[in-house]
């Protein structure tokens, strides 16, 4: 006999719970055991908060959320406690040879500003990513070098909205890996307006539409990073465009993977759900669905930017 | 058999289908009792497991307050708080809700009703200005003031109390009238608090 379908959910949701804990930022690894237990507590204390069961999506979505904020966390204080930047962090993550101590390079001073002298030692691990990256899209030599400098200098700019500079975003030092990365794309783009400006003057060379517009090369702006968005974000971007039913439509056929449309139809209690009436046929539920699961995804695609 | 989904909603789809796992790696099992415990937890509250959830009211608060909507709601009754007087223009000293010192808005639903009515004394609490005047009326006798609808606060000024009801006919309140006419408008508004 097949499990009860709440007690898959569980199991789906433990797997991504897991997950999440054991490695809750690229580059960080957690041991399995410890992810068992921050997993664990993340799912009975997020029970707490429903008096009633919850929606599958809604409850995985914050499982996995809270279970990245407190294993990060828990990294970063056991970092601080032992001094030691490379606690915790993936051996097989080669992208940069180690962390630097992120608390100093986010201890600001009142005057001077960002100071310590562990930022003398960024550089040397972001500008082979950021070259790499800016190689990519046809920037290198020394414009290269001046668009990694720039990122630099955006990476300690106090921002107008949150008045907070981006270094102090990451909990971890692997979170800075991909923030410097996005940093890069925007000044990659930034770099190649003011390339365009030059070259749409007379007698200049291709212009910016030559560049971004070429079929040979469509993907060259493609941040490849917006492709693997993971759920809870998904969720939280769209939470409010989807009905529940919605949800737990796409959840359970996309997401979980709990259900085919096949089980879907042969279930009544969920057919009722979605309106349909009782002994309506098999193809008349597999149109509703069909064409629920077309609207929910319609809604996730407008409401996300991808 | 999967759904013949139109194209451009295939890479939705996908990104669907690889968001909640993306390493390969082999979960270990749940623990033997997290599962037991969680279905317990919720079976004991007879409600079918895929259901709309509820949140509790405290975690249902706090997730409205870290919304966008938080911010739209606040701010379109702010606009209506300030835009429906003034389209209404200035209000006429009979029609002013909110006067005196006293904290305690006049809540329109809740009745004030003066049995044995003293006239001094009501002219008092009209003077007080805690209330609106619609909201202050005279019953002849204590059953007759119980048997009016609502949530309300009887003055019976032969008993020489102050009794507060809520919409269930429940007591709530009950205080001796003051011995100062000027102390009535403020004990009566205490009473209403209550509700």
């Amino acid at each position: 006999m097949s499990p009860d379908p709440s007690q898959k959910h569980l199991e789906k949701c433990w797997e991504a719970c897991w997950h999440r804990a054991r490695r809750p930022v690229e580059g960080v690894l957690v041991p399995e055991e410890r992810a068992v237990e921050i997993a664990e507590q993340v799912i009975r204390n997020l029970a707490l908060d429903f008096e009633q069961p919850p929606a599958e999506a809604e409850f995985t979505a914050l499982v996995v959320q809270e279970t990245t904020e407190a294993t990060r966390d828990l990294v970063a204080s056991e970092r601080r406690r032992k001094a030691d930047p490379q606690l915790h962090h993936d051996p097989e993550d080669r992208r940069y040879s180690a962390n630097l101590d992120l608390d100093r390079l986010q201890r600001a001073h009142p005057e001077r500003g960002f100071q310590d002298p562990e930022w003398n030692r960024l550089p040397d691990v972001l500008r082979p990513l950021a070259l790499a990256t800016l190689s990519r899209k046809g920037i290198k030599g020394a414009d290269a070098e001046d668009v990694f400098s720039d990122t630099l200098v955006e990476l300690v700019r106090q921002r107008e909205e949150s008045h907070s500079a981006p270094i102090l975003d990451p909990t971890v030092f692997e979170e800075l890996i991909p923030l410097h990365s996005r940093i890069v794309q925007f000044r990659a783009i930034d770099w190649f307006r003011r390339r365009s400006a030059l070259k749409n003057q007379p007698n200049s060379g291709e212009s910016f539409d030559a560049l971004t517009g070429d079929p040979e090369r469509p993907l060259q702006f493609e941040d490849a990073g917006s492709q693997q968005l993971s759920f809870e974000k998904i969720y939280t971007e769209c939470r409010e465009a989807l009905s529940a039913v919605e949800w737990q439509l796409v959840y359970t056929l996309y997401v979980a993977q709990t259900a085919t449309v096949q089980d879907l139809i042969q279930n009544d209690r969920f057919c009722a759900k979605l309106g349909i009436k009782p002994g309506a046929s098999a193809s008349t539920r597999r149109r509703a669905i069909s064409e629920m699961v077309e609207d929910a995804l319609e809604k996730i695609r407008e409401n996300l930017v991808f | 058999m999967d759904l013949e989904l139109p194209a451009h909603l295939h890479a939705t789809r996908d990104l669907l289908t690889r968001s909640l796992v993306s390493h390969s790696e082999r979960a270990p099992a749940m623990p033997a009792g997290l599962a037991a415990d969680l279905m317990a937890r919720f079976e004991t509250r007879g409600t079918p497991a895929l259901v709309a959830s509820t949140r509790s009211w405290s975690f249902s608060l706090r997730s409205f307050f870290a919304t966008p909507a938080f911010g739209a709601v606040a701010a379109a009754v702010l606009v209506l708080g300030t835009a429906i007087p003034l389209l209404k223009g200035p209000a006429t000293s009979s029609s002013e809700s909110f006067r005196g010192s006293s904290a305690v808005a006049s809540e329109s639903s809740v009745q004030v009703i003066f049995i044995g009515e003293d006239a001094g004394d009501r002219a008092a609490v009209e003077a007080s200005g805690n209330f609106e005047s619609a909201s202050l009326i005279s019953a002849e006798s204590i059953e007759a003031a119980r048997d009016i609808a609502g949530p309300k606060v009887l003055v019976d000024f032969a008993a020489r109390s102050i009794t507060t009801f809520d919409a269930a006919g429940t007591l709530v309140y009950d205080e001796a009238m003051p011995a100062s006419s000027s102390q009535l408008g403020d004990a009566i508004a205490k009473a209403v608090t209550r509700l």
